[in-house]
C-alpha cells in the first residue's frame, strides 16, 4: 500500500501542481513533471473519462479509475479545479483525503493568499513552501502511506 | 448485482458487439456507442503509460497486466476485462465488485468461444450478429 503522486489541474488545463513521493530519489519531486507527457496524459485521460461519465449518466461525477498497479483518485471542484492522487490499486476510497487536501492546503494557501494568481498562466505552478508541508503533513501521517 | 450493458471489442477497438440488459444508463446512438468504445480502448492503452515508475508489479494472473480496468462514477462502474488475445469485454454495472465482475466476464468469454469463435460463418474481428449468443449472454445477467 503506499501513495505515489498529487496532481492539480486547473480550469485551463494546465497542470499547476504536483508532488510526488519517492524514497529513493533525494531531492524532493515538487513541480518537476508539470510540462512533461505524464501530466498531458494524465489528464487526457480524466477528460475522456468524465466525458464517458456524463454522456451516460446526467449529473454523474467520476471518482477513480485503476489498473492493476495503479488506481486514481479523482476530485473536481465546482471552480474547475481537478484534483488526481495516484496511489497503490488496493487502497479504498481517497475522497476525504482530496476533500481535505482542498479545504485545508488549497484554500489556505492559494485562495486566501493575495499574492497568488486568481487565475494560473500557462506554465504558473503553486510553488508555496509552505502548501507543499501542509500536504506533506496530511498525506505522509496517513497509515496507508509507506513508500 | 445489476449489469447494464456489454460491449465487445476487437483488438483494434472496434465494436463488434453491444447489448443492453436493463435500463438505467442514458440510450446511445449507434454512432456514440461507436466513438464511446474507441474512446475506451484507447484510455485503457493510455492508462499504462501513466503507471508512476516506483509502483509495484502485481504476479497476479491476469491478461490485463497494466491497463485500465475499472472506472467509479457515482452513479455506476465500468469494467474492462481483456483476453490474451487482446479482445476486450466492457461491462458498465453497478452494485457489484471486481471479483464478481470477473466471473461473469469468464462465462461471456465461454459464450463467446462457443457460439461466436466456432460458428463457422463469423469473420474475424467483424460485427457479431448471432441471435444464439444474444440470447445464452442474456441468460448470463
Amino acid at each position: 500500500m503506499a501513495i505515489y503522486s498529487l496532481w492539480i489541474f486547473d480550469r485551463h488545463s494546465n497542470c499547476i501542481y504536483s508532488r510526488e513521493w519517492d524514497n529513493k530519489s533525494k531531492s524532493s519531486l515538487v513541480n518537476v513533471n508539470n510540462a512533461k507527457d505524464t501530466a498531458k496524459l494524465l489528464f487526457g485521460t480524466i477528460f475522456s473519462m468524465k466525458n464517458i461519465s456524463q454522456n451516460l449518466s446526467k449529473q454523474n461525477k467520476l471518482k477513480s479509475f485503476s489498473t492493476l498497479r495503479f488506481k486514481c483518485h479523482f476530485k473536481e471542484t465546482g471552480s474547475g479545479l481537478k484534483f488526481c492522487l495516484l496511489t497503490d490499486p488496493e487502497l479504498e476510497d481517497m475522497q476525504f483525503l482530496l476533500d481535505e487536501i482542498y479545504t485545508s492546503c488549497y484554500v489556505n494557501h492559494v485562495v486566501k493568499n493575495a499574492l497568488s494568481p486568481v487565475d494560473f498562466r500557462a506554465g504558473q505552478v503553486i510553488g508555496s513552501e509552505p502548501f507543499t508541508s501542509d500536504i506533506d503533513r496530511l498525506v505522509v501521517t496517513l497509515p496507508s502511506f509507506s513508500t | 448485482m445489476q449489469i447494464y450493458t456489454l460491449y465487445i471489442l476487437n483488438k483494434s477497438g472496434g465494436l463488434v458487439y453491444h447489448n443492453d440488459f436493463q435500463p438505467g444508463l442514458l440510450q446511445l446512438t449507434t454512432n456514440e456507442s461507436l466513438v464511446m468504445a474507441s474512446t475506451i480502448h484507447s484510455i485503457h492503452a493510455i492508462s499504462s503509460k501513466i503507471t508512476p515508475a516506483n509502483a509495484k508489479t502485481n504476479d497476479l494472473y491476469n491478461n490485463n497486466k497494466s491497463g485500465l480496468r475499472i472506472i467509479e462514477t457515482e452513479n455506476f462502474q465500468i469494467y474492462v476485462y481483456q483476453t490474451i488475445t487482446g479482445v476486450k469485454f466492457i461491462g458498465f454495472a453497478n452494485d457489484t465488485n471486481l471479483a464478481e465482475m470477473e466471473v461473469w466476464f469468464k462465462k461471456v468469454y465461454l459464450c463467446y468461444s462457443d457460439y461466436v469463435m466456432k460458428n463457422p460463418f463469423q469473420q474475424l474481428d467483424m460485427p457479431i450478429k448471432n441471435d444464439n449468443f444474444d440470447r445464452i449472454v442474456r441468460q448470463t445477467v
